[in-house]
């Protein structure tokens, strides 16, 4: 199974040119982060930090970096699914259509099955995008991320333009799935709450160019995340013993 | 009013009626060859038929219109795509393009029969270059309209050409491709026409033509009735159902 690797990312310089003439403006700079198999990592920094620039470049969207992503330290790219922002469903297309549309093959039809009923969508399936709520196609759109049963999922905050209620029934959904098919991911987000909440590990980005200011671990157990309180707690002591962080908490 | 309480289609009958009726009218008050009844124009326009005269002339028309408007359509959204996703091959080729739109359909029709000869070639030649430039602009400004992020998604999904260029291209450019078809359409019909009457033996512009020195205005009417038959055949047998098929997401 490819998802049990652990993946290195490289990223010595990622310049965009001022095609005005003007200075060019470094994003990120010496970035090196390794994800382990099955880990759930949180990347928390400022906007305009550089964070979907990251994503871009890991997701192969921008070409254009000195770096390397890497796969078990050898030259095999991985295969990477990508949430974004907003869920980018083709609209055209049914909900079952556009998750369908990222499979290669016919197999994998059962699963498609198995991850609607999971994310209670299989009543809207035959659906066009226009009649699902906003909650109903970021879970669609994580659907279609999961299915492609890939090395590494890359979600750019994902749930930002939902109202909190939406937005914890879609993490707790999210959890349930990933519980069930514990993928690699790499998670974006401002809210050190819902980073708290999902992952094993919180990476710390610094203003551009961007680099890991520092990494911690979360200490709480899964089944415990539930509880705000104990989220509230590791909050606090984040902020107490990391004054490093302090402009950024 | 009770106008107003009709459906769509009594409403279009209705504006038939009348459209005839106001027709016939204006024959019987003038009361010259230069404006036949249309009951005269029924009649002849039936013993053409019947005589097979006018669905050789058509038939011949139409399979020179399907042909240029193949390969114009093909060509064109070729084209089009590329230049509206390559910004310096569109910089290099927009001149050309400016020029090709403004040239004059008949200027273009004169010149491919003076170069290439009074032949079939030259003449389904002369309507392509004539409707490629529209198609290409219309295209283009479809492929600049393209939605990036969906774009982003299919690369990030590694979907490939040919899967992006299906499902995530074309529905975004179908309408622009409906435009440009509809508009093509009414466009290579009349350049045709002109066509034919310049340099070929047979066709509905020859027909015309031969009419046209006659005085005969009964048969003018009688083939244009059937041209636009035709046209509205196309545009409901063919154009709406696929239309209507793209669309049905947006219901």
């Amino acid at each position: 199974m490819a998802h049990i690797s652990d993946i290195s990312i490289q990223i010595q310089d990622k310049t965009y040119a001022d095609l005005a003439g003007g200075k060019d403006y470094c994003a990120i700079k010496d970035f090196n982060l390794a994800l382990q198999a099955h880990e759930f990592v949180c990347l928390f920094g400022h906007s305009g930090c550089g964070k979907t620039s990251l994503l871009n470049c890991i997701a192969g969207l921008d070409t254009n970096f000195v770096g390397n992503i890497s796969l078990n330290n050898t030259n095999t790219v991985p295969k990477i699914s990508y949430i974004f922002q907003n869920p980018r469903l083709l609209p055209w297309r049914t909900v079952r259509e556009n998750i369908e549309l990222v499979l290669d093959n016919v197999q994998d039809i059962t699963l498609v099955d198995n991850l609607l009923n999971l994310m209670q969508l299989e009543d809207k399936q035959h659906l066009y995008p226009q009649h699902l709520s906003g909650g109903m196609s970021r879970r669609v759109a994580i659907i279609r991320a999961f299915v492609t049963n890939p090395d590494i999922l890359l979600m750019d905050e994902p749930f930002a333009s939902l109202d909190l209620r939406t937005a914890r029934q879609v993490r707790k959904l999210l959890m349930q799935l990933w519980q069930n098919r514990p993928h690699t991911v790499l998670f974006v987000t401002h809210d050190l709450r819902e980073a708290i909440a999902l992952a094993d590990r919180l990476v710390f980005l610094s203003q551009p160019p961007m680099q890991v200011i520092c990494e911690v671990l979360v200490p709480i157990a899964r089944d415990s995340r539930d509880d705000t309180s104990q989220i509230e707690i590791f909050r606090q002591q984040l902020i107490d013993n990391h004054p490093e962080l302090n402009a950024l908490l | 009013m009770q106008v107003f309480k009709l459906s769509t289609t009594q409403l279009t009958l209705l504006s038939f009626v009348i459209f005839i009726s106001f027709w016939q009218l204006l024959a019987i008050y003038l009361h010259q060859a230069s404006l036949p009844s249309p009951y005269v124009v029924a009649i002849i326009l039936f013993q053409e038929i019947k005589s097979g005269v006018l669905p050789y002339h058509l038939g011949i028309t139409l399979g020179r219109l399907s042909i240029s408007f193949a390969i114009a359509m093909s060509f064109g959204c070729m084209f089009g795509i590329l230049l509206g996703q390559h910004q310096r091959l569109d910089a290099f080729f927009d001149h050309w393009l400016v020029i090709f739109l403004n040239i004059p359909a008949l200027v273009t029709i004169i010149l491919c029969y003076v170069w290439f000869g009074l032949n079939e070639t030259a003449a389904i030649l002369a309507v392509v270059i004539n409707k490629l430039p529209n198609v290409v602009v219309t295209i283009r400004e479809g492929t600049r309209a393209l939605d990036v992020e969906l774009l982003e998604m299919a690369r990030s999904y590694k979907f490939g050409w040919r899967k992006t260029f299906l499902h995530v291209i074309w529905p975004q450019l179908h309408p622009f491709v409906m435009t440009a078809t509809r508009s093509g359409l009414a466009l290579i019909w009349k350049i045709i026409l002109v066509v034919e009457l310049l340099g070929r033996s047979n066709g509905m512009g020859y027909q015309l033509h031969l009419f046209f020195q006659l005085f005969d205005v009964a048969s003018i009417l009688a083939y244009t009735v059937a041209f636009i038959a035709v046209i509205q055949l196309i545009e409901s047998l063919i154009l709406k159902p696929l239309d209507r098929k793209a669309q049905q997401w947006r219901i």
